[in-house]
């Protein structure tokens, strides 16, 4: 029999107290086993957050980020100086207009409140430029519908959904059969039409700066149309090609033509942007990029970030993480303490053993070894137990310490129009599962324990003198 | 040959130093099985301990075969302890846990000895002390004290040691397990040429020996030679066992 296969044995020579030995440190690895998972899934889901919140920030008009409009419109000439900050490695500049869709519903369906808007997001806000805004600006505004020969592209039972409004009939009458029209400089972006994922699957992404007559539309509004990439229609009295054909995830997507911003700009009349998302190098850089642009367009712009709300609405979770790594390390702790004093418990009482060992010539470090292999078989039996009650475990108690750390379930920050931002949303759903890294840092813990407590068990070895030993026999 | 050459074991107890074995020198020849008597306290198992390299002493040298065991380092009195000495003890002093045959097999492990030929051996070994059957396999807890101090003679000799020191060997004994103890060790000496020194109080040992060292006060007060010289055949016989 080997020294390790000596050293298993050992471990199960007094099976009760194996069996003790195993269920405390069971529970102690259960509890650092819990902590382990609340701890990376409460830092993955504040991670997740914060990146979710990207590294941008939208520049819109003054009042903007109140969900009203205080000022005028913001012009491309204002916000080229943005580009030229340091940090920024981008600017979005976007504008957004209407069509009149040529195939109107029926008089019945309209404005009664019993259709459903295409739904609008922050990113893309259907925003009345209205009289009082102090525009400067000339040519048609784009809440005044432009013309098309488009049709629109949602489909009767879309249209027929029911509509959330109060009191019925909505005022001001609502049309059901709007087409927008996003123009951005990087018009392949899916934000500027609401959207979270857009493909181009036929023909080429228009160029954000160019001022062809190009623009890019969905496949359903492809379909409606009958049109394909080269086909033309008309709009705000252009002939417009299509040169390319998307597909999006929202309805507002597809109901959505694109267009780079110099062309809408040049179709409505205007120099104005709407809005211009600034990408910064890096999430750090946010904060001074932030900064930077409210102090170049001074109170005429409206600088919205979530990344100060997302800091924030995580930082519950960041006490929780402090907690279940306090709680991690405190259990670690105690798992050491504990295994060494069996180990000191049991080396004293098998000192007679080891003298013996010692007289019959085995060297200190085998019987080191022996008695090492002795802990590890403990730590695993331990981490065993441990590991059942963490599968059990984990998610109850991760929760619990979420939902008593003061995180909110709808947490997040006002966003646009005071509506909760999307990706802060549900942070107290957090998934907090056993996987195989989770199970691998454990056993690695597992050996640093069981190496921690026969450190001690070893010293106590070393110092034993087999003469004294046999001396007391 | 065990010759020990002036040799003083000195304690500090406290205020004051203790003198366990003071200035003792002695032969013994290869083969040869000798007895340790004296008064409890009088340096026998201090001795034992400085002839089994478990302790250094304070002054004096101890040759085994002409090797001065006292200016070994720690690893080479290890290494001498596992090669060279075989001990027998009065509780005898097996590993519980294990079997008897593996409680034989484990000084082999660390002799370079490969497992298979380790466990021959070690069933060899019990035949030769007439441990056979299922008892080779049965844990200490579950033989007798003769059965289970017939294995501590099967470990001691695991590596055909120079010397086997027993302390006590048939203190535990009743009279007629004693006996064959006795006889057991006598043989090893006599026909494998293993020098066989035991400490005792036992006069059915002290007759049996060739040989008898009397210590009162850590001194050696005399060496009888109450039994035959050792035979040129022992010596013969451990030389072939090597």
């Amino acid at each position: 029999m080997s020294i390790f296969g000596r050293g298993i044995r050992n471990a199960f020579r007094n099976v009760t107290r194996t069996v003790s030995i195993a269920a405390i440190l069971g529970l102690v690895t259960g509890l650092a086993f819990v902590m382990l998972v609340a701890h990376r899934a409460v830092g993955e889901k504040a991670s997740t957050a914060l990146s979710s919140v990207g590294n941008t920030v939208t520049v819109g008009p003054a009042g903007y980020s109140a969900g009203g409009l205080l000022g005028q419109f913001l012009t491309s000439a204002e916000l080229a100086p943005i580009a030229r900050l340091h940090g920024v490695t981008g600017v979005d500049e976007s504008l957004n207009g209407q069509l009149k869709a040529s195939d109107l519903p029926p008089s019945s369906a309209r404005g009664t409140g019993k259709g459903s808007l295409p739904p609008i997001t922050s990113k893309s806000p259907n925003v009345s430029r209205s009289k009082t805004s102090g525009s400067g600006s000339s040519g048609s505004s784009p809440n005044e519908l432009g013309s098309t020969t488009l049709k629109y592209p949602g489909t009767e039972a879309f249209a027929t959904q029911g509509l959330a409004c109060e009191p019925q009939p909505c005022t001001p009458p609502i049309n059901y059969y709007t087409i927008y029209v996003a123009g951005s400089t990087e018009p392949a972006a899916a934000v500027n039409i609401g959207a979270s994922r857009l493909t181009v699957v036929s023909g080429h992404a228009i160029s954000g700066t160019s001022s062809a007559d190009d623009v890019m539309i969905s496949t359903e509004m492809a379909q409606k149309n009958g049109l394909k990439v080269g086909s033309a229609f008309t709009a705000y009295g252009t002939t417009l090609t299509v040169a390319a054909i998307f597909t999006s995830d929202t309805q507002q997507g597809n109901d959505t033509v694109i267009t780079s911003l110099p062309l809408l700009q040049h179709l409505i009349g205007t120099d104005d942007v709407f809005t211009a998302t600034v990408t910064a190098s890096s999430l750090t850089d946010l904060a001074k990029v932030t900064s930077e642009i409210e102090h170049v367009l001074g109170p005429k712009a409206s600088v919205v970030s979530y990344v100060s709300d997302a800091e924030q609405a995580v930082s519950s979770l960041g006490n929780v993480q402090s907690i279940a790594l306090d709680s991690l390390v405190g259990a670690l702790v105690a798992a050491v303490v504990i295994l060494f004093l069996v180990m000191v418990m049991i080396v004293r009482e098998r000192k007679r053993e080891i003298g013996i060992q010692k007289a019959i010539g085995t060297p200190n470090g085998p019987i080191m070894a022996q008695f090492a292999t002795e802990a590890l078989t403990f730590t695993l039996l331990g981490l065993v137990v441990g590991a059942v009650i963490g599968i059990i475990a984990a998610s109850p108690v991760t929760s619990s310490l979420v939902s008593h750390s003061g995180v909110s379930s709808d947490t997040g920050a006002r966003g646009l129009f005071g509506a909760g931002s999307p990706v802060l949303t549900n942070l107290t759903s957090i998934n907090a599962q056993v996987g195989w890294p989770v199970i691998v840092e454990c056993l690695a813990a597992a050996v640093v324990v069981a190496a921690g407590a026969s450190a001690a068990a070893s010293w106590l070895i070393s110092r034993v003198r087999p003469a004294e030993v046999l001396r007391s026999v | 040959m065990l010759e020990v050459r002036e040799v003083t074991k000195s304690f500090g107890t406290g205020d004051r130093t203790v003198t366990a074995v003071n200035n003792v020198t002695m032969a013994v020849p290869d083969g040869e099985f000798a007895a340790i008597v004296g008064r409890s306290g009088s340096g026998k198992s201090t001795l034992m301990n400085l002839l089994g390299a478990l302790e250094r002493p304070t002054s004096g040298m101890i040759f085994v075969d002409g090797q001065d065991i006292t200016r070994l380092g720690q690893g080479e009195l290890v290494q001498y302890r596992r090669r060279s000495i075989g001990f027998v003890f009065q509780s005898y002093n097996l590993i519980p846990n294990l079997s008897s045959i593996e409680n034989v097999m484990l000084p082999m492990e660390f002799a370079g000895v490969g497992k298979g030929e380790r466990r021959r051996r070690a069933r060899g070994l019990l035949d030769q002390v007439e441990l056979t059957g299922d008892k080779q396999h049965r844990k200490p807890g579950k033989l007798s004290g003769g059965e289970q101090q017939r294995v501590a003679i099967a470990r001691a000799l695991a590596n055909s040691p120079r010397l086997i020191l027993a302390d006590e060997p048939v203190g535990n004994l009743d009279t007629r397990t004693s006996a064959t103890i006795i006889e057991l060790l006598r043989s090893l000496a006599h026909t494998q040429g293993t020098t066989v020194i035991a400490v005792t109080h036992d006069l059915s040992l002290t007759d049996r020996a060739d040989r008898v060292f009397r210590l009162r006060d850590g001194r050696l007060q005399a060496a009888d030679g109450a039994g035959p010289a050792p035979s040129a055949a022992g010596a013969d016989a451990r030389e072939r066992g090597r």
